[in-house]
């Protein structure tokens, strides 16, 4: 009886402790990186600045959200930059072509699900490895996507409920200002799944079917069922992305979504995951993003050439893995 | 007298600490040429944390290491290798696709004068080695096609090619028959006469008293003692192993045998050829039989995680359908399989995660998991199996085997309400005498409560020990039934033995093809 207490008693201290252990090493980073980016620069740390960053950040949070699933669930989906590509593009086609802004929502949603349901087909039916299916759909979709739109830019311009939703706010806060609104659905959508993966069975089951899925299978879990709703919840989350992307820029970029996969997969290892699946949660992926996006937009206050910008998230990468083959080695389980 | 002898190896004051555990305090070991010096302690007790130090894969925190009386600092595994120590893990590390005498010489193959590969010299020098060692193995097989047995001795002469003077067994004969093990003996008595020093892991005390000159007992990351072999009782051991008296290995009630809970008819696949048994309510049944028998696979074809072709299994008269875990684990089964690693534990998940896996639905409203519900529950069966861990979210992996298994066991325990039957394949493999012991408790216990017990072991003492009744499997087949009275180890080998000459069922069990 004793112990059970001591179980009890001990939570609250090593729950902050395993916090700091967690997730100290990012925080730290992210601080030094600000600090000194604002001395550097005069405008670092102005509300231009944080505007900037709030623009910027949704996209790369939804992605991320989606691939930590995929990757706690020991996936992986390099996709997802086609899929915002070909979301976009039918999202522009659609509404160029005179059709409710919902319907284009509808539509792009139901993409992703479809596609997000076939990625998980072939890795969970026909047991290909999820890099091989979704190198493959990169270049199918993006190719597909390419010869759908002729490779041009579609201009949805002077669409009210388009702007409404790209560069308009929800509210005008004291201090911070304006709050727009992709910052909103990204925040709500980010707390959702925080939510869905820490306190929820199919979260659990997630974790455990990336952690052992021969286990989990033996427990009980809908193995193949937990995995496609993962590379589903991924795709979707791509094609909402898109749809964000394009309400900002007005418009369906052909390059849309372009690389992005790799940002999103270096940002998520950074944040904690593990190629081995069954390792990550969603506040290291935050923190990572915020990391990678605050060192990105530093580069460009300091004037350095933005090229490096795709070397900064390579550079992310390898630390990552780095970061990851070092605790597993410390772990005994090479 | 043996004081003036130089250790091979000397170790003193060895410390090694873990995230939230000592693996290792204060520890003092020493090995001498031509001396088997054993290891004997529960899992976890820092053995295997000794053995990766000596084999250089960790490092030490504290204390000194001195190979033939000089400072060393190991850094990895090829400075161990450069001071001529080799470790010959359970998991041998060779190279299935190459033959047996690239395997033995890897890493340095000779040359000819022009630089390419020897491989007259490789083979006819692997030849010479394996007859060292008085072993007949052709140089020219792929290691894969070896029984596991001879993977072993390859793996041995690997040592010796290298001039291994210390060479590390860790659990050697935990995959072996009987005849197995007295090759590897005689092969471990050939080294000591060439002036080799073993370190020799293991959990049976007999092959212990066979083979060993010094035991060295572990407990709780310190060396409880170090003693001549000759000096010691098997019962000292265990009591110096566990840190009490245990007076009762085998706990066994009076069994309350009820109606019949699990019916088998015809059953085949996998393997399995037309097995038919009943168990019933309060019973516990053990399948007894050797390595490659099917034993293991055939608590996998009832619980559906190995394929069924035929045949019905009925629990407490409903058909549970093939192929299906979760239909078996909804009417009322539940397995712990024989190999806790590959498809028992979560690695990377928590005590607490990995104990309520297959009950989740009990802590949760819709999908909605009660943190505060899910970890009392957890804490009460951490308290009542007595499972070491430093906190409920403690990382599954830094447990001991006995711990390990003891959180897999409270993952059907859990499920109290709906379960049945439950199947263990092998639960005390690896795992230490003071857990065995607690886990054959728990058995009874669960089979007092009128649950149903489906108990595979290749170990007859155990078997002999809790079985009410006894099946005999021999290649995929229910070769005979023993009740508890009327069997003795005699019968049960009988039974066991194959036709053809010891040791070569090569019956493959597969394993589940679910996920």
């Amino acid at each position: 009886m004793k112990k059970t207490n001591i179980a009890l008693a001990s939570k609250r201290t090593a729950v902050w402790r395993s916090l700091l252990l967690q997730y100290g090493g990012l925080l730290l980073a992210l601080l030094l990186l600000m600090v000194a980016f604002s001395l550097k620069t005069d405008h670092f740390l102005s509300l231009t600045t944080l505007r900037t960053i709030s623009n910027q950040i949704p996209y790369a949070v939804l992605l991320a959200v989606g691939m930590t699933c995929v990757m706690i669930v020991g996936g992986i989906d390099l996709s997802v930059g086609s899929v915002m590509f070909v979301a976009a593009a039918l999202a522009g086609k659609l509404v160029l072509g005179g059709q409710p802004l919902w319907l284009a929502c509808a539509v792009i949603l139901l993409t992703g699900l479809v596609y997000g349901a076939v990625n998980a087909l072939f890795i969970t039916r026909l047991r290909v490895i999820p890099f091989i299916v979704t190198l493959a759909m990169l270049s199918i979709l993006r190719g597909l996507a390419y010869t759908f739109t002729d490779a041009a830019v579609q201009n949805a311009h002077n669409i009210e409920a388009f702007r409404a939703i790209g560069i308009g706010f929800i509210a005008q806060l004291p201090v911070v200002g304006r709050v727009p609104w992709p910052v909103v659905i990204t925040a709500v959508i980010f707390a959702v799944f925080a939510v869905i993966l820490t306190r929820t069975t199919l979260g659990r089951y997630i974790y455990a079917v990336g952690g052992n899925p021969r286990a989990a299978a033996l427990s009980g879990v809908r193995v193949y069922g937990v995995k496609t709703l993962a590379f589903v919840i991924t795709a979707v989350l791509a094609a909402l992305s898109a749809f964000i992307l394009i309400a900002r820029m007005n418009s369906g970029q052909n390059n849309a979504g372009f690389g992005f996969e790799l940002q999103v997969i270096g940002a998520v290892l950074l944040g904690g995951a593990s190629l081995a699946g069954g390792q990550g949660t969603l506040v290291g992926t935050l923190l990572a993003v915020l990391l990678l996006g605050t060192l990105n937009n530093g580069i460009i206050l300091l004037g350095i050439n933005s090229h490096w910008q795709v070397a900064v998230n390579g550079f992310a990468i390898l630390i990552a893995v780095f970061l990851d083959a070092r605790r597993r080695r410390a772990l005994g389980q090479d | 007298m043996s004081e003036s002898i130089q250790p091979m190896l000397e170790m003193r004051g060895i410390r090694k600490v873990f995230p939230g555990v000592i693996a290792l305090d204060d520890v003092d070991f020493d090995v001498r040429p031509g001396e088997v010096h054993a290891l004997l302690g529960e899992n976890g007790a820092g053995k295997s944390t000794l053995i990766k130090i000596i084999a250089g894969v960790y490092r030490r925190d504290g204390g000194s290491m001195l190979v033939d009386g000089q400072d060393v600092d190991f850094r990895s595994p090829a400075d161990a290798l450069e001071q001529r120590i080799k470790v010959v893990y359970q998991e041998l590390d060779l190279v299935d696709g190459l033959s047996v005498a690239e395997n033995v010489f890897l890493g340095g193959y000779p040359k000819t004068a022009r630089g390419f590969v020897d491989f007259s010299a490789l083979k006819s020098r692997t030849r010479a080695l394996l007859a060292d060692l008085g072993l007949e193995i052709d140089p020219d097989l792929p290691v894969g096609e070896l029984r596991v047995a001879e993977q072993q001795m390859v793996e041995i002469a690997r040592a010796l090619s290298r001039q291994a003077q210390l060479i590390v067994m860790d659990e050697p004969t935990s995959a072996l028959s009987p005849a197995e093990v007295d090759t590897l003996f005689a092969v471990i008595a050939r080294l000591k006469a060439r002036g080799v020093a073993i370190v020799y892991v293991s959990h049976k005390l007999d092959e212990i008293y066979r083979i060993a000159d010094r035991v060295t007992v572990f407990r709780d990351g310190k060396r409880v003692v170090t003693e001549e072999v000759a000096n010691t009782t098997p019962r000292q051991l265990v009591a110096w192993m566990v840190g009490r008296d245990l007076q009762d290995l085998f706990p066994k009630s009076e069994a309350h045998i009820g109606p019949p809970l699990l019916v088998v008819e015809g059953l085949s696949g996998s393997g399995l050829r037309d097995v038919s048994f009943t168990v019933h309510a309060g019973e516990v049944v053990g399948i007894f039989g050797l390595m490659g028998a099917g034993i293991n696979t055939l608590g996998r074809v009832i619980y559906g995680a190995a394929r069924r072709d035929a045949g019905t299994v009925t629990l407490d008269g409903a058909r549970v359908r093939p192929n299906a875990p979760r239909d078996a684990i909804a009417k009322g089964m539940g397995l712990l399989t024989e190999s806790r690693k590959d498809d028992g534990l979560v690695l990377p998940l928590s005590v607490r995660a990995n104990m309520t896996l297959a009950a989740l639905g009990r802590f949760a409203d819709l999908t909605w998991i009660r943190g505060g519900a899910e970890t009392r529950a957890a804490a009460e069966y951490v308290d009542r199996l007595g499972i070491k861990t430093p906190s409920l979210r403690q990382p599954i992996r830094y447990l001991s085997g006995g711990n390990q298994q003891k959180t897999l066991m409270a993952r059907w325990l859990l499920r109290r309400d709906s379960l049945k039957l439950l199947i263990l394949a092998e639960p005390t493999r690896g795992i230490d005498v003071g857990s065995k012991a607690e886990i054959y408790r728990l058995i009874d216990a669960m089979a007092q409560r009128g649950m149903g017990i489906l108990f595979m072991s290749t170990e007859m003492p155990e078997i002999l020990g809790i079985a009410d009744r006894i099946l005999v499997m021999r290649e995929g087949a229910i070769s005979a039934e023993f009740t508890r009275a009327e069997a003795s180890q005699e019968r049960l080998v009988a039974a066991a033995a194959t036709t053809e000459p010891e040791g070569e069922a090569t019956l493959v069990a597969p394993t589940g093809a679910s996920a």
